[in-house]
């Protein structure tokens, strides 16, 4: 029953992984195969067409990278700036028309924004808020405030309020007490936030598309061409770099929060 | 250390009063129990003096002087919560120092006292660990340590003992007690085990749906309850119903002389240690016989019935009768606390 059991787990955690893999593995082939044609196995020629045109200078391909990169930072920053109060007052206090700002906070989730992309645009253009990189990161908040508050929420119903009521009785005002007490407490869920928050605003298409207008180029604006007209071998060389900076990213917050709060893998996440 | 005083305090909770009508008076330096079964309002008592709920009308003074308008980080009350809350993130030395931190003592002042302080609790060489390193009893004791540091004027303990395993919640108490009396601070325990207030405090205030029924000494309250109720809570007791007449106590089980001023019908209250099973040949007592014996060990339950009525009785084990063996019974009359019989 037991080893049944394990094999059928082992056979599952494997295909699981396999479905993950294999599709990176074919794009890390693509960026080298200067011809695949179907039905070959493997390519047919190798080359590093795709790489080169990825460093080389007029593709501008490295400063877009690291300007979409800043983008989803400030983002990741802002939304953390709004959804951790607004997180902790809906987990932990009662106020009239709670149920209706939390209805609303998640609603992105529900309607697209691309579905009302078009009215943001026209205020945007009337606030001049419209090509500008303040424009686009404005509109990125709007998905990444309900992921944040879905996660963050999560965290505050699960701690409680009994760590700052501790700290409140030694001794700690309400701003020390936040940022000794609450800020390292939840710093797990603020590594789960920042991370996924990071990776919406990073994947952002048509939003920035649209609000940017062309003037504010983020990295997939500039992937997606090669994706949509099959240079498969400069888009998979887009998509491993995407992958790489997105985990790199990820990767750094995390460190450096933990590095911060020292202890940052305590308990509830 | 301040002389703490509770008056009139009331306090709802939407439709439940909570607290009804709270008076209390805690002389400094002792340790006092606010004692009750759950829901009584003993914990929202407990807030309302550190600060972290405001009572509806009332007021609470240290030494005189009402400290309601005080936020709770200026009271200096500081609760010892049941489930110790030591911050996950800071090790054993920096959740002691953390209320020094805040009150933004000098880093060598700091350092002082926080060896001080684990020197007192006894958890030297605990410095670097963390919190889910340590065992129930050693968060016990940093959690005090860290709340003794500031050097509060009152000392307020919410269930402190309830998560520890039976033996070591026994050292943890006279641990308490010991440092309490070294201190000599002023420390309100909260709890709801008859035996943790009646063996760790100076007074006893004895909360029953939200007012305070008695409040005195540990052997006032087990031995002169004020009513029923009261008695009922420190354990079963026996009542016999009867009446007081010109100075006599008729009942049905026993006629004696008494100097109780109550007249007309009482119930006396007779508690089941003083209640002793004796050879049926010892005829000067009346006699009964074993219903019912529960063996625990140190200490035997029996309960017996006399002409009708059930007696219970603790006896110590070196003699045991049988349940139904007929029994000569032994009660020491001394003992009796008579309540009016309200029929009930």
């Amino acid at each position: 029953m037991n080893r049944n059991r394990s094999i059928i787990f082992k056979i599952i955690a494997y295909s699981a992984a396999l479905l993950l893999l294999v599709p990176i593995l074919i794009i890390i082939v693509w960026s080298f195969a200067n011809n695949w044609p179907w039905p070959l196995v493997f390519p047919r020629e190798f080359g590093i067409r795709g790489w080169e045109y990825f460093f080389s200078p007029t593709s501008n391909s490295i400063s877009t990278l690291i300007y979409s990169i800043l983008l989803s930072l400030t983002v990741t920053f802002i939304t953390l700036l709004i959804t951790i109060p607004a997180s902790k007052a809906l987990a932990l206090y009662d106020f009239k028309g709670k149920k209706l700002v939390e209805v609303l906070i998640l609603a992105p989730l529900i309607v697209s924004p691309v579905a009302v992309a078009m009215g943001i645009h026209q205020l945007f253009i009337k606030l001049r808020l419209a090509n500008t990189f303040f424009g686009v990161v404005l509109v990125h908040l709007i998905p990444c405030i309900p992921y944040s508050v879905r996660i963050l929420k999560n965290v505050f119903e699960t701690v409680g309020d009994k760590f700052q009521i501790q700290g409140k009785v030694l001794g700690a005002n309400p701003l020390k007490n936040f940022i000794y007490v609450t800020l390292p407490i939840i710093s797990p869920g603020i590594i789960s936030a920042a991370s996924l928050v990071f990776t919406v605003s990073f994947s952002q298409y048509f939003l920035t598309f649209l609000i940017g207008g062309g003037k504010i180029i983020t990295y997939p604006m500039v992937m997606f061409p090669f994706v949509q007209s099959g240079d498969r071998m400069i888009a998979s060389v887009y998509s491993i770099v995407f992958i790489v900076a997105s985990l790199i990213c990820l990767r750094l917050m995390d460190r450096l929060l933990k590095k911060y709060y020292k202890r940052g893998d305590y308990f509830y996440i | 250390m301040p002389h703490i005083r509770l008056e009139n305090i009331k306090k709802r909770f939407q439709d439940k009063m909570v607290l009804k009508d709270v008076n209390l008076d805690i002389e400094e330096g002792k340790l006092i129990s606010l004692l009750g079964p759950s829901g009584c309002g003993k914990t929202t008592t407990l807030k309302i003096i550190a600060g972290l709920i405001e009572p509806d009308s009332g007021d609470v003074l240290f030494d005189n002087s009402s400290v309601l308008s005080i936020p709770v980080e200026k009271r200096g009350a500081v609760i010892v919560f049941q489930e110790y809350l030591l911050f996950p993130h800071l090790n054993v030395y920096e959740n002691v120092e953390f209320g020094l931190k805040m009150a933004k003592v000098d880093k060598r002042k700091r350092k002082d006292k926080v060896e001080e302080m684990l020197k007192l609790v006894q958890m030297e060489g605990y410095e670097e660990k963390y919190p889910d390193e340590l065992s129930g009893g050693q968060k016990q004791r940093v959690a005090l340590a860290r709340a003794l540091a500031i050097e509060p004027k009152v000392l307020l303990l919410d269930e402190p003992f309830s998560n520890l395993d039976t033996g070591l919640r026994e050292s943890m108490r006279d641990f308490v007690v010991e440092i309490q009396r070294k201190l000599n601070i002023t420390t309100i325990l909260v709890t709801h085990d008859k035996e943790e207030a009646l063996m760790m405090s100076d007074k006893i205030a004895l909360m029953l749906d939200g007012t305070i029924k008695q409040y005195g000494e540990p052997i006032k309250l087990y031995e002169n309850p004020v009513d029923e109720k009261v008695a009922d809570f420190f354990g079963r007791r026996n009542y016999i119903r009867g009446r007081i007449e010109k100075g006599k106590f008729i009942s049905d089980l026993i006629a004696l002389d008494t100097n109780e001023k109550k007249e007309g019908p009482v119930k006396a209250m007779i508690n089941p240690e003083n209640v002793e099973l004796v050879s049926i040949e010892d005829i000067h007592h009346i006699s009964g016989t074993v219903k019912m014996r529960k063996y625990a060990g140190d200490r035997v339950y029996y309960t017996v019935v006399v002409n009708g009525t059930e007696l219970k009785c603790i006896s110590k084990p070196n003699r045991l009768f049988n349940v139904g063996d007929k029994v000569g019974i032994k009660i020491d009359f001394e003992q009796l606390v008579f309540f009016d019989d309200l029929g009930v």
